[in-house]
Protein backbone atom coordinates (compact mmCIF):
# COMPACT_ATOMS: atom_id res chain seq x y z
CA UNK A 1 0.00 0.00 0.00
CA UNK A 2 1.38 3.49 -0.78
CA UNK A 3 2.87 5.32 2.21
CA UNK A 4 0.34 8.13 1.95
CA UNK A 5 -2.86 8.97 0.16
CA UNK A 6 -1.42 11.95 -1.70
CA UNK A 7 -2.85 12.13 -5.20
CA UNK A 8 -2.13 14.44 -8.10
CA UNK A 9 -4.63 14.79 -10.95
CA UNK A 10 -3.32 15.96 -14.33
CA UNK A 11 -5.87 17.28 -16.80
CA UNK A 12 -6.06 19.44 -19.92
CA UNK A 13 -9.72 20.23 -19.13
CA UNK A 14 -11.17 21.83 -16.02
CA UNK A 15 -13.92 24.43 -15.54
CA UNK A 16 -12.53 27.99 -15.69
CA UNK A 17 -13.61 31.51 -16.66
CA UNK A 18 -12.88 30.95 -20.35
CA UNK A 19 -14.64 27.59 -20.47
CA UNK A 20 -17.02 27.32 -17.50
CA UNK A 21 -18.38 23.91 -18.57
CA UNK A 22 -15.10 22.46 -19.85
CA UNK A 23 -13.88 19.41 -17.94
CA UNK A 24 -16.87 19.31 -15.60
CA UNK A 25 -16.48 15.51 -15.60
CA UNK A 26 -12.92 15.84 -14.27
CA UNK A 27 -14.11 18.15 -11.51
CA UNK A 28 -16.85 15.62 -10.68
CA UNK A 29 -14.21 12.87 -10.49
CA UNK A 30 -12.18 15.06 -8.11
CA UNK A 31 -15.26 15.69 -5.95
CA UNK A 32 -15.93 11.94 -5.89
CA UNK A 33 -12.39 10.86 -5.04
CA UNK A 34 -10.94 13.59 -2.80
CA UNK A 35 -12.83 12.46 0.33
CA UNK A 36 -10.72 9.66 1.76
CA UNK A 37 -7.43 11.00 0.42
CA UNK A 38 -4.83 12.86 2.49
CA UNK A 39 -4.31 15.41 -0.22
CA UNK A 40 -5.48 15.90 -3.81
CA UNK A 41 -3.85 18.46 -6.10
CA UNK A 42 -5.28 19.10 -9.55
CA UNK A 43 -2.83 20.40 -12.17
CA UNK A 44 -4.84 21.95 -14.97
CA UNK A 45 -2.58 22.56 -17.98
CA UNK A 46 -4.51 24.90 -20.25
CA UNK A 47 -3.41 25.83 -23.80
CA UNK A 48 -3.01 29.56 -24.38
CA UNK A 49 -2.80 30.16 -28.11
CA UNK A 50 -0.32 32.67 -29.44
CA UNK A 51 -1.12 33.81 -32.98
CA UNK A 52 2.26 35.37 -33.78
CA UNK A 53 4.77 32.52 -33.74
CA UNK A 54 7.74 34.93 -33.86
CA UNK A 55 6.83 36.15 -30.38
CA UNK A 56 7.01 32.71 -28.77
CA UNK A 57 10.61 33.03 -27.42
CA UNK A 58 9.75 36.37 -25.72
CA UNK A 59 6.49 34.95 -24.38
CA UNK A 60 8.17 31.82 -23.02
CA UNK A 61 10.85 33.92 -21.32
CA UNK A 62 8.19 36.15 -19.77
CA UNK A 63 6.11 33.10 -18.81
CA UNK A 64 9.00 31.67 -16.77
CA UNK A 65 9.39 34.93 -14.86
CA UNK A 66 5.66 35.42 -14.34
CA UNK A 67 5.12 31.93 -12.97
CA UNK A 68 7.08 32.90 -9.84
CA UNK A 69 4.41 35.48 -9.02
CA UNK A 70 1.27 34.25 -10.75
CA UNK A 71 1.29 30.51 -10.15
CA UNK A 72 -0.56 29.48 -7.03
CA UNK A 73 -2.48 26.65 -5.48
CA UNK A 74 -6.10 27.54 -4.72
CA UNK A 75 -8.84 25.62 -2.89
CA UNK A 76 -11.12 23.57 -5.11
CA UNK A 77 -13.97 21.08 -4.65
CA UNK A 78 -14.03 18.60 -1.76
CA UNK A 79 -10.88 19.97 -0.14
CA UNK A 80 -8.73 19.47 -3.24
CA UNK A 81 -6.22 22.11 -4.39
CA UNK A 82 -6.06 23.47 -7.93
CA UNK A 83 -2.90 24.65 -9.72
CA UNK A 84 -3.61 26.34 -13.03
CA UNK A 85 -0.74 26.15 -15.54
CA UNK A 86 -1.05 28.12 -18.80
CA UNK A 87 0.69 26.49 -21.77
CA UNK A 88 1.64 28.96 -24.54
CA UNK A 89 1.18 27.27 -27.93
CA UNK A 90 1.54 28.43 -31.52
CA UNK A 91 0.47 27.01 -34.85
CA UNK A 92 -1.18 23.61 -35.14
CA UNK A 93 1.03 21.18 -33.24
CA UNK A 94 0.30 17.45 -33.25
CA UNK A 95 -1.20 15.92 -30.11
CA UNK A 96 2.26 14.55 -29.23
CA UNK A 97 3.89 17.96 -29.66
CA UNK A 98 1.21 19.48 -27.48
CA UNK A 99 1.83 16.83 -24.84
CA UNK A 100 5.54 17.71 -24.83
CA UNK A 101 4.68 21.41 -24.33
CA UNK A 102 2.26 20.57 -21.51
CA UNK A 103 4.91 18.40 -19.84
CA UNK A 104 7.55 21.14 -20.10
CA UNK A 105 5.23 23.75 -18.66
CA UNK A 106 4.19 21.52 -15.79
CA UNK A 107 7.87 20.90 -15.05
CA UNK A 108 8.39 24.68 -14.98
CA UNK A 109 5.46 25.04 -12.62
CA UNK A 110 6.94 22.38 -10.35
CA UNK A 111 10.30 24.16 -10.31
CA UNK A 112 11.97 21.23 -12.05
CA UNK A 113 10.99 18.82 -9.30
CA UNK A 114 8.86 15.72 -9.88
CA UNK A 115 5.22 15.68 -8.82
CA UNK A 116 5.46 14.88 -5.10
CA UNK A 117 2.39 12.61 -4.95
CA UNK A 118 2.56 8.81 -4.66
CA UNK A 119 -0.37 8.44 -7.01
CA UNK A 120 -0.81 10.44 -10.21
CA UNK A 121 -4.06 10.15 -12.14
CA UNK A 122 -4.18 11.63 -15.63
CA UNK A 123 -7.13 12.42 -17.83
CA UNK A 124 -6.67 11.60 -21.54
CA UNK A 125 -3.73 9.68 -22.88
CA UNK A 126 -1.27 12.25 -24.19
CA UNK A 127 -1.99 15.70 -22.72
CA UNK A 128 -2.62 14.00 -19.38
CA UNK A 129 -0.97 10.57 -19.39
CA UNK A 130 2.29 11.50 -21.07
CA UNK A 131 2.51 14.70 -19.03
CA UNK A 132 2.05 12.67 -15.84
CA UNK A 133 4.63 10.03 -16.78
CA UNK A 134 7.12 12.73 -17.74
CA UNK A 135 6.76 14.50 -14.40
CA UNK A 136 5.97 11.76 -11.88
CA UNK A 137 8.50 10.39 -9.41
CA UNK A 138 10.08 7.14 -10.65
CA UNK A 139 8.31 5.24 -7.86
CA UNK A 140 4.93 6.93 -8.34
CA UNK A 141 1.99 5.00 -9.76
CA UNK A 142 0.47 6.65 -12.81
CA UNK A 143 -3.12 5.88 -13.78
CA UNK A 144 -4.81 7.16 -16.91
CA UNK A 145 -8.47 7.62 -17.89
CA UNK A 146 -9.27 8.22 -21.54
CA UNK A 147 -12.45 10.13 -22.49
CA UNK A 148 -11.71 11.50 -25.95
CA UNK A 149 -14.21 11.37 -28.77
CA UNK A 150 -11.42 12.27 -31.22
CA UNK A 151 -9.09 9.31 -30.69
CA UNK A 152 -9.17 8.62 -34.44
CA UNK A 153 -7.46 11.97 -35.02
CA UNK A 154 -4.87 11.26 -32.33
CA UNK A 155 -4.05 7.81 -33.66
CA UNK A 156 -3.85 9.09 -37.25
CA UNK A 157 -0.75 11.14 -36.34
CA UNK A 158 2.36 8.88 -36.37
CA UNK A 159 4.16 10.71 -33.53
CA UNK A 160 1.00 10.77 -31.40
CA UNK A 161 0.30 7.10 -32.04
CA UNK A 162 3.84 6.18 -30.99
CA UNK A 163 3.54 8.31 -27.85
CA UNK A 164 0.19 6.68 -27.07
CA UNK A 165 1.76 3.24 -27.21
CA UNK A 166 4.46 4.43 -24.81
CA UNK A 167 1.85 5.76 -22.37
CA UNK A 168 -0.03 2.45 -22.47
CA UNK A 169 3.16 0.49 -21.76
CA UNK A 170 4.45 2.70 -18.97
CA UNK A 171 1.34 3.57 -16.97
CA UNK A 172 0.26 1.53 -13.95
CA UNK A 173 -3.32 1.23 -15.14
CA UNK A 174 -5.29 2.50 -18.09
CA UNK A 175 -9.07 2.86 -18.24
CA UNK A 176 -11.54 4.15 -20.77
CA UNK A 177 -14.92 5.66 -19.87
CA UNK A 178 -16.73 3.33 -22.23
CA UNK A 179 -16.38 0.80 -25.03
CA UNK A 180 -16.49 3.46 -27.78
CA UNK A 181 -13.15 4.59 -26.35
CA UNK A 182 -11.73 1.20 -25.40
CA UNK A 183 -12.38 -0.57 -28.70
CA UNK A 184 -10.34 1.67 -31.05
CA UNK A 185 -7.47 1.62 -28.56
CA UNK A 186 -7.55 -2.16 -28.21
CA UNK A 187 -7.57 -2.42 -31.99
CA UNK A 188 -4.66 0.00 -32.41
CA UNK A 189 -2.59 -1.58 -29.60
CA UNK A 190 -3.60 -5.26 -29.47
CA UNK A 191 -0.59 -6.15 -27.29
CA UNK A 192 -1.94 -3.76 -24.63
CA UNK A 193 -5.64 -4.60 -25.04
CA UNK A 194 -5.83 -6.57 -21.80
CA UNK A 195 -4.52 -3.58 -19.87
CA UNK A 196 -7.34 -1.29 -21.02
CA UNK A 197 -10.14 -1.43 -18.47
CA UNK A 198 -13.30 0.56 -17.96
CA UNK A 199 -14.05 3.18 -15.34
CA UNK A 200 -17.09 5.44 -15.53
CA UNK A 201 -17.43 9.16 -14.98
CA UNK A 202 -18.73 10.23 -11.57
CA UNK A 203 -22.14 11.85 -11.33
CA UNK A 204 -23.58 13.88 -8.48
CA UNK A 205 -26.67 12.01 -7.26
CA UNK A 206 -27.44 14.77 -4.77
CA UNK A 207 -30.91 16.18 -4.23
CA UNK A 208 -33.56 15.43 -6.85
CA UNK A 209 -35.74 18.11 -8.46
CA UNK A 210 -38.23 19.72 -6.09
CA UNK A 211 -41.30 18.84 -8.19
CA UNK A 212 -41.65 15.73 -10.37
CA UNK A 213 -42.06 16.26 -14.10
CA UNK A 214 -45.77 16.43 -14.98
CA UNK A 215 -45.64 17.04 -18.73
CA UNK A 216 -42.85 16.92 -21.31
CA UNK A 217 -43.02 20.48 -22.61
CA UNK A 218 -39.82 22.24 -21.55
CA UNK A 219 -36.99 20.67 -23.56
CA UNK A 220 -33.35 21.15 -22.63
CA UNK A 221 -30.25 20.66 -24.76
CA UNK A 222 -26.93 20.76 -22.92
CA UNK A 223 -23.69 20.52 -24.87
CA UNK A 224 -21.41 22.06 -27.46
CA UNK A 225 -23.01 23.62 -30.52
CA UNK A 226 -21.12 21.45 -32.98
CA UNK A 227 -22.10 19.07 -35.77
CA UNK A 228 -21.25 15.91 -33.83
CA UNK A 229 -23.77 16.73 -31.13
CA UNK A 230 -26.70 16.71 -33.56
CA UNK A 231 -28.01 20.03 -32.28
CA UNK A 232 -28.98 21.19 -35.79
CA UNK A 233 -31.27 18.17 -36.19
CA UNK A 234 -32.72 18.92 -32.77
CA UNK A 235 -33.77 22.41 -33.85
CA UNK A 236 -35.49 21.01 -36.95
CA UNK A 237 -37.21 18.29 -34.89
CA UNK A 238 -38.33 20.80 -32.29
CA UNK A 239 -39.86 22.97 -35.02
CA UNK A 240 -42.08 20.12 -36.26
CA UNK A 241 -43.10 19.18 -32.71
CA UNK A 242 -43.84 22.81 -31.90
CA UNK A 243 -46.20 22.93 -34.88
CA UNK A 244 -48.28 20.26 -33.15
CA UNK A 245 -47.94 21.63 -29.63
CA UNK A 246 -47.31 25.40 -29.46
CA UNK A 247 -46.69 25.17 -25.70
CA UNK A 248 -43.34 23.47 -26.25
CA UNK A 249 -40.20 25.39 -25.24
CA UNK A 250 -36.54 24.63 -25.91
CA UNK A 251 -33.47 25.86 -24.01
CA UNK A 252 -30.11 25.39 -25.72
CA UNK A 253 -27.16 25.57 -23.36
CA UNK A 254 -23.65 25.67 -24.76
CA UNK A 255 -21.41 27.36 -27.29
CA UNK A 256 -19.72 26.34 -30.49
CA UNK A 257 -19.11 27.01 -34.14
CA UNK A 258 -22.78 26.43 -35.02
CA UNK A 259 -24.00 29.11 -32.59
CA UNK A 260 -24.69 31.88 -35.12
CA UNK A 261 -26.09 29.46 -37.71
CA UNK A 262 -28.51 27.92 -35.20
CA UNK A 263 -29.66 31.30 -33.93
CA UNK A 264 -30.36 32.36 -37.51
CA UNK A 265 -32.21 29.13 -38.26
CA UNK A 266 -34.37 29.50 -35.16
CA UNK A 267 -35.25 33.04 -36.25
CA UNK A 268 -36.01 31.82 -39.77
CA UNK A 269 -38.36 29.19 -38.33
CA UNK A 270 -40.11 31.93 -36.32
CA UNK A 271 -39.20 30.24 -33.03
CA UNK A 272 -37.07 32.94 -31.41
CA UNK A 273 -39.70 33.46 -28.71
CA UNK A 274 -39.73 29.81 -27.67
CA UNK A 275 -36.09 28.80 -28.15
CA UNK A 276 -33.65 30.26 -25.66
CA UNK A 277 -29.87 30.23 -26.19
CA UNK A 278 -28.04 30.68 -22.89
CA UNK A 279 -24.41 30.22 -23.97
CA UNK A 280 -22.08 28.26 -21.69
CA UNK A 281 -22.86 28.09 -18.01
CA UNK A 282 -21.01 26.74 -14.97
CA UNK A 283 -21.65 23.08 -14.04
CA UNK A 284 -23.73 23.95 -10.97
CA UNK A 285 -26.01 26.15 -13.06
CA UNK A 286 -26.35 23.35 -15.63
CA UNK A 287 -27.59 21.00 -12.91
CA UNK A 288 -30.13 23.62 -11.84
CA UNK A 289 -31.33 23.91 -15.45
CA UNK A 290 -31.74 20.14 -15.70
CA UNK A 291 -33.91 20.20 -12.58
CA UNK A 292 -36.13 22.98 -13.95
CA UNK A 293 -36.85 21.46 -17.37
CA UNK A 294 -39.11 18.54 -18.29
CA UNK A 295 -36.93 16.64 -20.74
CA UNK A 296 -33.26 16.41 -21.63
CA UNK A 297 -32.77 15.84 -25.35
CA UNK A 298 -29.34 14.45 -26.23
CA UNK A 299 -29.15 13.88 -29.99
CA UNK A 300 -25.37 13.31 -30.23
CA UNK A 301 -23.91 11.36 -33.16
CA UNK A 302 -21.04 9.96 -31.09
CA UNK A 303 -20.72 9.95 -27.33
CA UNK A 304 -18.19 8.11 -25.20
CA UNK A 305 -20.23 8.17 -21.99
CA UNK A 306 -23.07 10.72 -21.90
CA UNK A 307 -22.65 12.49 -18.59
CA UNK A 308 -25.58 14.85 -18.95
CA UNK A 309 -28.04 12.00 -19.46
CA UNK A 310 -27.03 10.45 -16.15
CA UNK A 311 -27.18 13.89 -14.51
CA UNK A 312 -30.71 14.24 -15.83
CA UNK A 313 -31.79 10.88 -14.41
CA UNK A 314 -30.07 11.76 -11.12
CA UNK A 315 -32.22 14.88 -10.99
CA UNK A 316 -35.41 12.95 -11.87
CA UNK A 317 -35.67 14.36 -15.41
CA UNK A 318 -36.56 12.03 -18.33
CA UNK A 319 -34.31 11.78 -21.37
CA UNK A 320 -34.58 11.43 -25.12
CA UNK A 321 -31.19 10.17 -26.24
CA UNK A 322 -29.52 8.70 -29.32
CA UNK A 323 -27.82 5.30 -29.41
CA UNK A 324 -24.54 7.09 -30.02
CA UNK A 325 -22.11 4.64 -28.42
CA UNK A 326 -21.68 5.45 -24.76
CA UNK A 327 -25.33 6.03 -23.81
CA UNK A 328 -26.38 2.41 -24.62
CA UNK A 329 -23.78 1.14 -22.13
CA UNK A 330 -24.40 3.89 -19.63
CA UNK A 331 -28.16 3.22 -19.55
CA UNK A 332 -28.00 -0.56 -19.98
CA UNK A 333 -31.05 -2.13 -18.32
CA UNK A 334 -32.91 1.12 -17.62
CA UNK A 335 -33.39 2.54 -21.13
CA UNK A 336 -37.19 2.30 -21.03
CA UNK A 337 -37.44 3.37 -17.41
CA UNK A 338 -35.39 6.53 -18.01
CA UNK A 339 -36.94 7.72 -21.25
CA UNK A 340 -36.59 6.93 -24.93
CA UNK A 341 -33.62 5.90 -27.02
CA UNK A 342 -33.50 6.72 -30.72
CA UNK A 343 -31.17 5.78 -33.57
CA UNK A 344 -28.49 8.07 -34.95
CA UNK A 345 -29.78 9.20 -38.35
CA UNK A 346 -29.64 12.33 -40.52
CA UNK A 347 -33.41 12.70 -40.31
CA UNK A 348 -34.87 15.09 -37.71
CA UNK A 349 -38.03 12.96 -37.77
CA UNK A 350 -36.14 10.32 -35.76
CA UNK A 351 -36.02 12.81 -32.88
CA UNK A 352 -39.56 14.12 -33.27
CA UNK A 353 -41.05 10.62 -33.58
CA UNK A 354 -39.05 9.53 -30.53
CA UNK A 355 -40.47 12.47 -28.63
CA UNK A 356 -44.07 11.58 -29.45
CA UNK A 357 -43.48 7.92 -28.51
CA UNK A 358 -42.04 9.04 -25.19
CA UNK A 359 -44.90 11.45 -24.62
CA UNK A 360 -47.45 8.72 -25.36
CA UNK A 361 -46.11 6.50 -22.61
CA UNK A 362 -45.32 9.26 -20.09
CA UNK A 363 -45.57 9.03 -17.12
CA UNK A 364 -46.86 5.50 -16.56
CA UNK A 365 -44.38 3.86 -18.95
CA UNK A 366 -41.35 5.27 -17.17
CA UNK A 367 -39.82 4.39 -13.82
CA UNK A 368 -37.45 7.24 -13.07
CA UNK A 369 -36.97 6.21 -9.43
CA UNK A 370 -35.71 2.75 -10.46
CA UNK A 371 -33.49 4.19 -13.19
CA UNK A 372 -32.02 6.59 -10.64
CA UNK A 373 -31.34 3.86 -8.13
CA UNK A 374 -29.66 1.56 -10.66
CA UNK A 375 -27.48 4.32 -12.09
CA UNK A 376 -26.52 5.60 -8.63
CA UNK A 377 -25.10 2.14 -7.94
CA UNK A 378 -22.86 2.55 -10.98
CA UNK A 379 -22.00 6.23 -11.26
CA UNK A 380 -22.60 8.02 -7.95
CA UNK A 381 -19.69 9.80 -6.27
CA UNK A 382 -19.57 7.02 -3.69
CA UNK A 383 -19.48 4.23 -6.31
CA UNK A 384 -16.93 5.87 -8.60
CA UNK A 385 -14.85 7.21 -5.68
CA UNK A 386 -14.57 3.68 -4.30
CA UNK A 387 -13.49 2.35 -7.72
CA UNK A 388 -10.70 4.91 -7.91
CA UNK A 389 -9.56 4.32 -4.33
CA UNK A 390 -9.40 0.60 -5.05
CA UNK A 391 -7.30 1.34 -8.12
CA UNK A 392 -5.00 3.78 -6.31
CA UNK A 393 -4.56 2.30 -2.87
CA UNK A 394 -5.30 -1.42 -2.87
CA UNK A 395 -2.48 -3.69 -1.65
CA UNK A 396 -2.84 -6.05 -4.62
CA UNK A 397 -2.17 -3.30 -7.11
CA UNK A 398 0.67 -1.70 -5.15
CA UNK B 1 -10.07 46.70 -5.81
CA UNK B 2 -8.22 48.09 -8.83
CA UNK B 3 -7.65 45.37 -11.40
CA UNK B 4 -5.68 45.64 -14.63
CA UNK B 5 -6.48 42.98 -17.24
CA UNK B 6 -3.84 42.48 -19.91
CA UNK B 7 -5.55 41.05 -22.98
CA UNK B 8 -3.60 42.10 -26.06
CA UNK B 9 -3.82 38.58 -27.54
CA UNK B 10 -7.61 38.90 -27.60
CA UNK B 11 -8.17 35.14 -27.70
CA UNK B 12 -9.41 34.57 -24.16
CA UNK B 13 -12.05 37.25 -24.43
CA UNK B 14 -14.78 35.52 -22.51
CA UNK B 15 -12.66 35.08 -19.40
CA UNK B 16 -11.43 38.68 -19.48
CA UNK B 17 -14.81 40.26 -20.20
CA UNK B 18 -16.61 38.18 -17.54
CA UNK B 19 -13.99 38.79 -14.87
CA UNK B 20 -13.78 42.53 -15.64
CA UNK B 21 -17.58 42.72 -15.31
CA UNK B 22 -17.34 40.93 -11.97
CA UNK B 23 -14.83 43.48 -10.67
CA UNK B 24 -17.13 46.37 -11.58
CA UNK B 25 -20.20 44.61 -10.15
CA UNK B 26 -18.38 44.19 -6.86
CA UNK B 27 -17.55 47.89 -6.73
CA UNK B 28 -13.99 47.72 -8.04
CA UNK B 29 -12.24 49.38 -10.94
CA UNK B 30 -11.43 47.27 -14.00
CA UNK B 31 -9.10 48.40 -16.77
CA UNK B 32 -8.59 46.15 -19.79
CA UNK B 33 -5.64 46.60 -22.16
CA UNK B 34 -6.45 45.37 -25.67
CA UNK B 35 -4.59 45.43 -28.99
CA UNK B 36 -7.58 46.43 -31.13
CA UNK B 37 -11.01 47.39 -29.89
CA UNK B 38 -12.67 45.95 -32.98
CA UNK B 39 -11.47 42.44 -32.05
CA UNK B 40 -13.81 42.64 -29.08
CA UNK B 41 -16.98 43.63 -30.92
CA UNK B 42 -18.54 40.20 -30.33
CA UNK B 43 -17.58 40.29 -26.64
CA UNK B 44 -18.89 43.59 -25.30
CA UNK B 45 -17.57 44.89 -22.00
CA UNK B 46 -19.91 45.60 -19.12
CA UNK B 47 -20.66 49.28 -18.41
CA UNK B 48 -17.97 50.73 -16.17
CA UNK B 49 -15.11 48.64 -17.55
CA UNK B 50 -12.37 50.94 -18.84
CA UNK B 51 -10.80 49.77 -22.10
CA UNK B 52 -7.43 51.11 -23.29
CA UNK B 53 -5.60 50.31 -26.51
CA UNK B 54 -2.10 48.99 -26.01
CA UNK B 55 -0.45 50.87 -28.91
CA UNK B 56 -1.11 54.21 -27.27
CA UNK B 57 0.29 53.20 -23.90
CA UNK B 58 3.70 53.29 -22.33
CA UNK B 59 4.10 50.58 -19.73
CA UNK B 60 6.58 52.23 -17.43
CA UNK B 61 7.30 55.91 -17.13
CA UNK B 62 10.92 57.12 -17.39
CA UNK B 63 10.94 58.24 -13.72
CA UNK B 64 9.93 54.72 -12.63
CA UNK B 65 12.70 53.16 -14.71
CA UNK B 66 15.18 55.68 -13.28
CA UNK B 67 14.06 54.91 -9.74
CA UNK B 68 14.56 51.20 -10.32
CA UNK B 69 18.01 51.82 -11.83
CA UNK B 70 19.23 54.09 -9.03
CA UNK B 71 17.76 52.22 -6.09
CA UNK B 72 18.44 48.63 -7.14
CA UNK B 73 20.21 47.88 -10.39
CA UNK B 74 23.29 50.10 -10.07
CA UNK B 75 23.91 49.32 -6.39
CA UNK B 76 23.60 45.60 -7.06
CA UNK B 77 26.15 45.85 -9.84
CA UNK B 78 28.55 47.73 -7.55
CA UNK B 79 28.15 45.19 -4.74
CA UNK B 80 28.70 42.31 -7.16
CA UNK B 81 31.88 43.92 -8.53
CA UNK B 82 33.37 44.89 -5.17
CA UNK B 83 32.23 41.90 -3.13
CA UNK B 84 34.93 39.41 -4.04
CA UNK B 85 37.51 37.57 -1.99
CA UNK B 86 37.85 38.77 1.61
CA UNK B 87 35.33 41.56 0.97
CA UNK B 88 32.59 39.11 0.02
CA UNK B 89 30.99 38.69 3.44
CA UNK B 90 30.98 42.33 4.57
CA UNK B 91 29.86 43.62 1.15
CA UNK B 92 27.12 41.00 1.03
CA UNK B 93 25.88 42.19 4.43
CA UNK B 94 26.05 45.77 3.24
CA UNK B 95 24.08 44.78 0.13
CA UNK B 96 21.32 43.22 2.18
CA UNK B 97 21.09 46.29 4.41
CA UNK B 98 21.01 48.49 1.34
CA UNK B 99 18.18 46.45 -0.26
CA UNK B 100 16.13 46.73 2.92
CA UNK B 101 16.64 50.50 3.06
CA UNK B 102 15.99 50.90 -0.67
CA UNK B 103 12.68 49.05 -0.39
CA UNK B 104 11.65 51.36 2.44
CA UNK B 105 12.55 54.38 0.34
CA UNK B 106 10.72 52.90 -2.66
CA UNK B 107 7.53 52.20 -0.76
CA UNK B 108 7.55 55.17 1.56
CA UNK B 109 8.83 57.96 -0.65
CA UNK B 110 9.25 57.21 -4.35
CA UNK B 111 6.04 55.35 -5.15
CA UNK B 112 3.71 57.78 -3.31
CA UNK B 113 5.45 60.68 -5.05
CA UNK B 114 5.16 59.08 -8.48
CA UNK B 115 1.54 58.16 -7.94
CA UNK B 116 0.70 61.69 -6.84
CA UNK B 117 2.53 63.22 -9.77
CA UNK B 118 1.28 60.97 -12.54
CA UNK B 119 -2.06 59.74 -11.26
CA UNK B 120 -2.06 57.28 -14.13
CA UNK B 121 -1.70 60.22 -16.46
CA UNK B 122 -2.65 59.71 -20.09
CA UNK B 123 -0.54 57.22 -21.96
CA UNK B 124 1.25 55.65 -19.03
CA UNK B 125 0.31 52.47 -17.18
CA UNK B 126 1.89 51.87 -13.79
CA UNK B 127 1.67 48.36 -12.44
CA UNK B 128 1.87 49.77 -8.95
CA UNK B 129 -1.36 51.73 -9.50
CA UNK B 130 -3.28 48.45 -9.38
CA UNK B 131 -3.95 45.95 -6.66
CA UNK B 132 -4.09 43.07 -9.12
CA UNK B 133 -2.79 42.41 -12.62
CA UNK B 134 -4.57 39.60 -14.46
CA UNK B 135 -2.52 38.12 -17.29
CA UNK B 136 -5.30 37.35 -19.73
CA UNK B 137 -3.49 35.58 -22.57
CA UNK B 138 -0.10 34.45 -23.82
CA UNK B 139 0.62 37.57 -25.89
CA UNK B 140 0.23 39.71 -22.75
CA UNK B 141 2.90 37.91 -20.75
CA UNK B 142 5.82 40.18 -21.80
CA UNK B 143 3.77 43.27 -20.88
CA UNK B 144 2.99 41.76 -17.48
CA UNK B 145 6.69 41.28 -16.83
CA UNK B 146 7.44 44.88 -17.82
CA UNK B 147 4.70 46.20 -15.55
CA UNK B 148 5.90 44.25 -12.56
CA UNK B 149 9.65 44.38 -13.14
CA UNK B 150 9.97 47.59 -11.14
CA UNK B 151 8.45 45.97 -8.10
CA UNK B 152 10.90 44.57 -5.62
CA UNK B 153 10.82 40.81 -5.26
CA UNK B 154 8.83 40.75 -2.04
CA UNK B 155 6.49 43.61 -2.87
CA UNK B 156 2.96 42.42 -2.26
CA UNK B 157 1.22 44.76 -4.69
CA UNK B 158 0.29 44.33 -7.38
CA UNK B 159 -0.73 40.71 -7.11
CA UNK B 160 -0.32 38.89 -10.40
CA UNK B 161 -2.62 36.04 -11.41
CA UNK B 162 -4.00 34.25 -14.45
CA UNK B 163 -7.58 34.62 -13.23
CA UNK B 164 -9.53 36.45 -10.55
CA UNK B 165 -10.63 32.99 -9.39
CA UNK B 166 -7.06 32.29 -8.33
CA UNK B 167 -6.89 35.11 -5.81
CA UNK B 168 -7.25 33.85 -2.31
CA UNK B 169 -7.41 37.17 -0.45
Amino acid sequence: MPASRDVAIITPWYPNSQSPFGGAFVQAMVAATAPGCDRVTVFHCDPWKLRDESRLPAVEKAHKRLMKRALRSVPDVAGAELVYVPVPLTGRPSFAERAHSYAENLRLALGGQPIPADVVHAHVGLRGGFVALDNARPDARVHVTEHSTFLDQVLAQPDSREMYGEVLRRCTSFNAVGDPVREPLAEAFPEQAAKIGLIPNAIDFGPKRAEPVRELRRWLYLGSLIERKGVGLLVEAFATCHDKDPDLRLTIVGEGVLGAELTARVAELGLSDVVDFTGSIPPAEALRMIATHDLLVHPSRLETFGMTIVEAIAAGTPILVTRSGGPQETLAGVEEAAGEMIDVTDDPATISEGYWRLRDRFPAGLDLARAREVLAGRYSFEAVGARHHELWFSRERA
Amino acid sequence: MRVLFLAVGGNRRRAVADEAARVVTEGGRATVVVAKERSWLDTPFAPGVEVVVRSGMELRSPPRSMEWLLLFRLPRKVYRTVGRGPLRAPVSLMGRLHERAARRVQRGVVLPLLRRRHKDGPGVLHGSSYDVIIVGDAASMPDAVKLTAGASADEVRPEVAYSLAHLTG
